[in-house]
């Protein structure tokens, strides 16, 4: 027996939340019943989303132990897109599906194709690969400074690092560039990652939890990583890549938000209007990073 | 004093991730480990295109703080030389964040402390490596400072292992190694 989930029709961060919700309220448990993604309504999807669906399939594999299904948006420029980012690859080590697409239609702005981080392995070839294409995207259309691709590069490395080290999970990563013209009427780059492992609460927990008391909580652990630096090590070179992330974001006047857990964190600039800290939501294992780097109009960078 | 032996090593590639970071540095260590005597390693970081915070940490940050502390065994100093502009800011975070300084000199060859440092510290490493070699009263005179300041100084750069004792003298890294190349050391 399956339970058919219809995935939102505009599958950003607010439909990957919509999603999520109703993947909880779907009551999936050990042995069954079975998930159906069923994208077929799908008109619109964001590197978030698209990664989304890769999060929400693993985890109810995870819980369920059954290989989840999924239909394919009907539109055809959304099914174009996706083959394009390379989202088949990834998904069939974890949907029952047919052999992935392998078609490539022409070029897109894409960053960073849907790529699956299990090791340290992968982070070199993904640091590796986005040379040339952020090059191409950060300086000529976002207009950022030259050395900025080397600070993306490095971002992206400790973005995808963190996956390895507090998550003890696959993630997956994914960038590409946009036109916002109607939320911000620039270009944008946007980096999603995601996994599904333990997440902020469970990672930092044997470390800070005692310290928290009650007060301990996926929102408590998301601020003390994201706002103080700290790590699930003793190690007092641990815990920087986050603030890195953070700094650089806040350089390029940029978005960042965190969710892990039922809780989200967020660096939020001028041109956004999520709150900087929201607990309660769904409860969704790991964590899922949302960076959006809007295009550069004056100034350092 | 005998001079410290030299060991060279040229860092390539991308050095991101914590994996990668703790494997070049264990490659470093058991260099190091093959020397009965102070040793200055110089690591040339010209051809590194990206280093990460994590790698920074490993890399420079560990190499720093795990050298030998006073005690038994030879000393370890470390110059970084090749530091360009995209390199520093990962390498001054992982330093700072544990109170450490490290010697680098920049792509143009220009001395630089990177890390956790007080100025006045840097002025005095500064003079020492413009010196080649001082003692107290010497620096003291270059700093305008009175002799027991001038010590205190040096003493502080000795236990940071960024200057090289050799008896009441004291020696820079750059001094070091023209000498070992004179003496063909290393």
């Amino acid at each position: 027996m399956s339970r058919v989930i219809e995935v939102p029709a505009t599958l950003d961060e607010t439909g990957f939340e919509t999603l999520v919700e109703a993947v909880r309220a779907g009551d999936l448990g050990e042995g069954g019943p079975r998930l159906l993604l069923d994208a077929r309504q799908v008109s619109w999807v964001s590197p978030y989303g698209l990664i989304g669906l890769l999060a929400i399939g693993q985890a109810a594999r995870q819980r369920t132990g059954l290989a989840p299904l999924i239909e394919p948006p009907d539109d055809s420029e959304v099914r174009s897109y996706i083959d394009r980012m390379d989202f088949w690859t990834a998904a069939a080590d974890i949907f029952e599906m047919e052999a992935p697409s392998t078609r490539r239609h022409g070029e897109v702005d894409k960053l960073l194709e849907v790529t699956s981080i299990r090791s340290h392995e992968d982070v070199h070839r993904v640091v590796e690969h986005v040379k040339d294409r952020a090059q191409r995207i950060l300086i000529n259309r976002l207009q950022y400074p030259r050395p900025s691709v080397i600070h993306f590069s490095v971002m992206l490395s400790e973005v995808c690092q963190n996956i390895l080290e507090h998550a003890d999970s696959i993630g997956w990563v994914c960038a590409q560039r946009y036109h916002w013209k109607r939320r911000l009427g620039k270009d944008v780059v946007v980096l999603a990652v995601m996994d599904v492992g333990i997440g902020f609460e469970g990672s930092l927990g044997a470390e800070h939890a005692r310290r928290y008391g009650e007060s301990w909580s996926a929102s408590a652990a998301l601020e003390a990583a994201f706002l103080n630096g700290e790590s699930r090590f003793r190690d007092p070179g641990r815990g920087q890549g986050l603030q890195a992330i953070r700094r650089q974001v806040i350089k390029w006047n940029g978005a960042v938000r965190i969710r892990s857990g039922d809780a989200m964190i967020a660096r939020v600039p001028d041109w956004d209007d999520t709150p900087e800290l929201q607990s309660g939501l769904p409860w969704f294992p790991g964590a899922q990073v949302l960076i959006v780097l809007p295009e550069h109009s004056g100034g350092g960078g | 004093m005998r001079s410290p032996a030299v060991a060279h090593t040229e860092l390539f590639s991308y050095l991101v991730t914590r994996h990668t970071g703790r494997a070049v540095r264990s490659g470093i260590e058991r260099e190091l480990a093959k020397f009965d005597r102070a040793v200055l390693a110089v690591l040339d970081m010209r051809h590194v295109p990206v280093i990460d915070f994590s790698c920074a940490d490993e890399v420079v940050a560990k190499l720093v703080v795990h050298g030998p502390e006073p005690g038994p065994g030879p000393r370890r100093f470390f110059l970084f030389r090749g530091i360009a502009e995209h390199h520093l800011e990962p390498i001054e975070c992982a330093l700072s964040r544990q109170g450490l300084a490290a010697a680098g000199e920049s792509v143009t060859g220009d001395p630089m402390l990177i890390g956790s440092i007080e100025r006045v510290v840097e002025t005095a490493w500064r003079e020492i490596w413009a010196a080649g070699l001082v003692g107290a009263a010497a620096l003291a005179t270059r700093l305008d400072v009175s002799e027991a300041a001038a010590f205190g100084l040096l003493a502080e750069l000795d236990a940071r292992r960024l200057v090289i004792r050799d008896g009441d003298r004291y020696v820079s890294f750059g001094r070091a190694l023209e000498d070992a190349r004179r003496g063909g050391a290393g």
